[in-house]
């Protein structure tokens, strides 16, 4: 009996050290050329079949058992690297990735790691920025946000303005991230562009449902936008100068390999162009002296450096302002009495919104399974809109006055973020964190300035006070393998909020699932539960930058969301990806304007101009993406219902029924199609086609309560009988774009030709009942008007890139 | 105001905008029945029926129902089928008592039947009312001719009343009250003629301001109007007293000005209202308030089947005398 338990004895410590030799290989995955490290690249030991995917600052780390080990490394458009190594000790490996030209044709929009058949990740799309700018844009101009809107479960607004829509959910309900670090406003010119230079971007995540335990404070999205750390090489950049705007780019090392910048700047100059046109008509037609223009720009900074090889240094920056501005001025003189006298009378309006954004990393391998990402940021976003009249006369009996009426509104954050990954072993990879944000609010302020002869001065603030409010993160998540089928991701993710004496707390369990049900077709299921302590006011009939971020308050409470999806994936031989998911969510608290509520009344303050209700939403979406080859692509599908209900006493919309969100789109389509003839031409075509979006009509007429009979010809009352009633026509357009590349000595050139709308379908912006008179004008009859925006517009680019 | 059209032309600006007229491709709109009667105290009931119309029908004019099939029912009973005296009018003989719970039937041939019900309000009777800071101004101007300056109509007589005016009412209570309040400035002339002149009034209490939407205008420097709707939410039940302003812009001709005045009185009116009634009016206003950056408001409508407001109100008066 001795002997068998000295036999189990020894096989268990046997078991023990063998289970104890394991070491771990680790390391920074980058692109050989630029160094820039590369985000969600794969790491896999095939005999063993267990892998790991670089984290989103290009860290990986994989524990293997003692013995020789084969590693391959790959990623989306690169050569993959094979090591093969007898591992005996913990490892650091930093491996270098070489573009593959071939590969770089391809287009894929998932990761085959995270998102793909078989990674846990449901509901995200890695979007690679080279796709981005293939898919062929208004006015040449590469967007972001319009690159997304064209896949499924994801919705524009009304053409051209503001407005991101992901399942059913409103407008304030997405995270925006620029290197980890919220932005407010993604728009400029009121959603016509996005703040998103390509230019300066590496690498894209859009989250639908299924969120990781890392990400919170939104309902409906996450879209996790990284910038370029900057080549530490050689200095390269490009220049790109379009109809609407310039671009310039630079990126390499500084004072060495050890730093590296990396610098975007964007700037419109349509102000620039239209000025000599202004004052040609103003001194053609003896008009007042008018200057007025628009423009926006953008300026993205990165400066990374290597402290050790352990720790890193990144100093993140970025600022972006619109900026719609005019002065009218008009001078006119008159002899009264023998005296001549000189007025001026002057007009001015200026209307800047924009963000601005600091962020400072420091990351640091704490060990091989070990890694640390600290942060701390500063954004801000800040609407200003002023408007000014003055009359200024040398006449002794005229009355002179200054006055300017200022709209301010705005939010800003100052934060603190620690992260870890740990990677135990090949099944598990451990996320845990926490955060905390001093927001400070500024709702809406009018500040009246007033000078006028022989009248008190006023200077005089109207408005809500500001509000001061902690936001507090702490999440775990464990990425973790059951056998060779299952994968879960489990996490739990707690938020805190306090604001104006009141502390509003939250949990949020996340789970996802993944089965695999062949080698390349598995299920995937989700639940997540999220929770959001800030709102945005908007008018539903379009957005504008006017639109006011406020804080959940004693009244106004946390939105909150449960979304459940379920969906399979599918891998046609590494060249072909299909998808099909289908989800429900519900949103708590969800706020709207009252009826005739505006931004634009002081008098009332802003809680008391919303309703808080619910929404939900449901449905289907299919994607299908060619990945591989010179033709690729996607189609994507949706199928949807968004619906919402104010039914809370005091604050019914609808008189507390059911209605449609604007939003609420049945069936959107969108085919996306890039194809490379060659070294020299590549063409770009896509076409969208989603039903129409809602608006609310009053479909009849009424007479009034005091309604005079046949004497009367008052228009009689307008009868709505729901929010939303009318469905507008059904919006749908084909782009296509094609480039010319060109090599020169230091570098290519490329002529990019676009044409937005091809077939220049008038497609619904506004929805107005009118009337139309006749040509002598006595008699009208009633029509309903289309206004559109965008017909035909074709547009032409330059880009030098070296 | 400027500051607004500034804003809608930065944002026209923007719209390159290509216009078009398009075919309506909505569900069919069928025409409804349109029941509207407010009752009045100690009136007789009186509705009217007319026909909607689809808000691209270019008549101006609303058919008026005249051989429909209208029923009152009192506490539901059928008390008598109301009598057409045309242009949609229906009459009754019956007159409303507090308390009543009426409802209205009506059924014409090609549309749905429609019905409507109110309770009849109780007056809430006005404690008191005092007046401060009153301010009777006479002004006199000319009306001068474009062309040659001389006088047309020589010294037309004007009035401007002025004051603070504490209104004192108790709220029922367990009963979801609300209200609006009118002022009159009553004169009496020799001549025997009394003229009653509305007046606009302002006020910053608080019950106001959760119903009534006051557009921050920096063209006008008052925003008075003749009448406010206001709940009791802020007072349930309990005594409560209402300041309001009445301003500078209330004023009335003096028609009768070879007859001297008697006197002068200030007539406060406390009306109750059905709650039909306040959310057809606070509905109303709003969506004549609506522009192009507000939501659309609907309308309340308390007609089953049709559309229209049934309702009534309650008055109460206290007369200041001001000579």
């Amino acid at each position: 009996m001795k002997r068998i338990c000295l036999i189990i004895s020894i096989a268990l410590y046997c078991s023990y050290l063998l289970k104890a030799q394991h070491y771990t290989i680790s390391g920074y995955i980058t692109d050989e050329k630029s160094s820039e490290t590369l985000i969600g690249a794969s790491v896999f030991e095939s005999g063993l079949r267990k892998g790991a995917v670089s984290n989103s600052f290009g860290f990986y780390s994989l524990t293997l058992p003692r013995g020789a080990v084969e590693i391959r490394y790959s990623y989306v458009g690169y050569a993959p690297e094979i090591i093969r190594l007898d591992l005996s000790k913990d490892t650091i490996i930093n491996i270098l990735l070489k573009e593959n030209n071939v590969l770089q044709e391809v287009t894929v929009t998932a990761s085959p790691q995270e998102t793909g058949v078989k990674g846990t990740q449901m509901s995200a799309i890695h979007v690679p920025v080279a796709q981005l700018k293939a898919v062929p844009s208004l006015l040449g101009e590469n967007d972001l946000i319009k690159a997304l809107q064209l896949l499924p479960g994801v919705q524009s607004g009304t053409e051209g303005f503001t407005g991101f829509y992901v399942r059913g959910g409103g407008p304030d309900e997405n995270l925006f991230l620029l290197d980890g670090v919220p932005l407010y406003d993604i728009n400029h010119l009121g959603g016509f562009f996005s703040v998103f230079n390509a230019d300066a971007i590496k690498n894209v995540t859009l989250y639908k449902g299924g969120f990781p335990a890392r990400f919170g404070s939104r309902l409906s999205s996450v879209l996790d936008v990284r910038m370029n750390d900057g080549n530490n090489k050689k200095l390269h950049g490009n220049i790109s100068v379009g109809l609407l705007s310039a671009k310039i780019s630079l990126e390499g090392p500084l004072f060495g390999e050890k730093t590296t910048f990396n610098i975007s700047a964007r700037r419109t100059y349509y102000d620039i162009l239209a000025q000599p046109l202004l004052w040609y008509v103003q001194s053609e037609n003896d008009m007042e002296k008018t200057k007025a223009g628009y423009y926006f720009y953008d300026l993205n900074v990165k400066v990374s450096h290597k402290l050790s090889d352990r720790d890193r240094l990144f100093l993140s920056f970025y600022m972006g302002d619109d900026v719609l501005y005019a002065d009218v001025k008009d001078e006119y003189e008159y002899t009264n009495e023998n005296n001549a006298y000189r007025d001026t009378d002057k007009m001015k309006m200026s209307w800047n919104w924009g963000n601005l954004l600091t962020v400072l990393r420091w990351n640091r391998v704490l060990g091989n399974k070990l890694f640390m990402n600290v942060t701390t940021h500063f954004t801000r976003y800040r609407f200003d809109l002023g408007v000014g009249s003055a009359f200024q006369s040398n006449n002794p009996n005229a009355n002179n006055y200054d006055t300017n009426i200022t709209y301010k509104s705005g939010i800003q954050d100052y934060s603190g973020k620690i992260e870890f990954d740990y990677a135990p072993n090949p099944n598990h990879d451990v996320k845990f964190g926490a955060n905390y944000i001093n927001h400070t609010f500024h709702p809406s302020v009018f500040v009246a300035k007033m000078h006028e002869d022989n009248a008190t001065p006023l200077d005089t603030v109207i408005g809500d006070k500001d509000v001061f409010a902690h936001e507090m993160v702490a999440y775990a998540e464990d990425n973790f393998s059951i056998g060779q089928y299952f994968k879960i991701n489990a996490g739990l993710h707690y938020s805190a909020f306090s604001v104006q004496g009141k502390f509003y707390h939250s949990l949020q369990p996340r789970v996802s699932f993944r089965a695999m049900l062949k080698e390349n077709l598995s299920l995937k299921a989700g639940y997540t539960i999220m929770s959001q302590y800030i709102h945005l006011l908007s008018n539903n009939l379009i957005s504008l930058p006017t639109d006011l971020w406020v804080p959940v308050t004693k009244r106004i409470v946390p939105m909150k969301s449960h979304q459940a999806a379920l969906g399979i994936f599918y891998n046609l031989r590494n060249i072909a990806d299909f998808s099909i998911e289908g989800y429900y969510k519900t949103m708590d608290n969800i706020i709207e304007y009252k009826d005739g509520a505006t931004f634009l009344n002081i008098n009332t303050g802003w809680e008391d101009k919303v309703s808080i209700g619910r929404g939900w939403a449901y449905g289907v979406e299919f994607l299908a993406q060619k990945t591989v080859g010179k033709t690729t692509g996607w189609v994507g599908y949706t199928w949807a219902k968004s619906e919402r209900q104010f039914d809370r006493p005091g604050q019914e919309l609808n008189f507390g029924r059911i209605f449609p969100a604007k939003y609420d789109r049945r069936h959107s389509i969108s085919i996306v199609a890039m194809h490379r003839f060659g070294e020299k031409i590549d063409v770009s075509g896509t076409w969208v086609y989603n039903t129409g979006d809602c608006a609310t009509l009053g479909l009849q007429k009424y007479a009034h309560p005091d309604y005079y009979s046949a004497y009367d010809y008052r228009d009689g009352l307008s009868y709505i009988d729901q929010r939303n009633n009318y469905r507008k026509p059904a919006y749908h357009r084909l782009d296509f774009g094609i480039n010319f590349h060109k090599k020169r000595k230091h570098g290519t050139r490329t002529w990019n030709i676009s044409i937005y709308n091809l077939y220049n379908r008038n497609n619904p912006f506004l929805i107005l009942p009118d009337e139309k008179y006749s040509d002598d004008g006595r008699t009208s009859k009633k029509v309903l008007k289309q206004i559109s925006i965008f017909p035909i517009i074709p547009s032409v680019s330059y880009t030098y890139k070296f | 105001m400027k500051y607004k059209y500034f804003l809608f032309a930065a944002v026209a600006a923007f719209l390159f905008a290509c216009e078009k007229e398009i075919e309506f491709k909505g569900d069919e709109v069928k025409t409804k029945l349109v029941l509207n009667g407010i009752l009045m105290p100690d009136s007789v009931v009186k509705i009217q029926l007319t026909e909607s119309r689809f808000f691209l029908d270019s008549n101006r004019l609303f058919n008026q129902i005249d051989d429909a099939d209208v029923r009152l029912w009192k506490d539901g009973v059928l008390k008598e089928t109301l009598q057409n005296t045309g242009e949609g009018y229906y009459v009754g003989t019956y007159v409303p008592r507090e308390g009543d719970n009426l409802r209205i039937t009506a059924s014409h041939t090609g549309f749905d039947p429609v019905e409507c019900e109110t309770q009849i309000v109780s007056p809430t009777p006005i404690i008191s009312a005092d007046t401060t800071n009153t301010d009777i101004e006479k002004y006199c101007y000319y009306q001068y001719d474009e062309d040659d300056w001389t006088i047309i109509i020589d010294s037309v007589k004007f009035v401007i009343f002025k004051g603070d005016i504490t209104i004192t009412f108790k709220d029922p209570a367990d009963i979801a009250g609300y209200y609006i309040i009118l002022l009159d400035l009553r004169t009496r002339y020799e001549s025997g003629n009394v003229y009653v002149q509305p007046l606009r009034y302002t006020s910053d209490d608080l019950v106001f301001k959760t119903d009534n939407e006051l557009p921050f205008d920096d063209d006008d420097d008052f925003n008075s109007q003749y009448s406010y709707q206001f709940s009791d939410e802020l007072f349930d039940g309990k005594e409560y007293k209402i300041k309001i302003k009445a301003d500078s812009y209330s004023g009335y001709y003096w028609p009768d000005e070879d007859s001297k005045i008697t006197n002068r009185e200030l007539q406060v009116t406390l009306q109750s209202l059905s709650p039909s009634y306040y959310m057809y009016i606070k509905t109303r206003e709003a969506n004549s308030d609506s522009y192009f950056f507000t939501e659309p408001v609907q309308i309340y409508t308390n007609i089953t089947g049709g559309i229209g407001i049934f309702g009534n109100y309650s008055n109460s008066t206290f007369r200041i005398p001001l000579d």
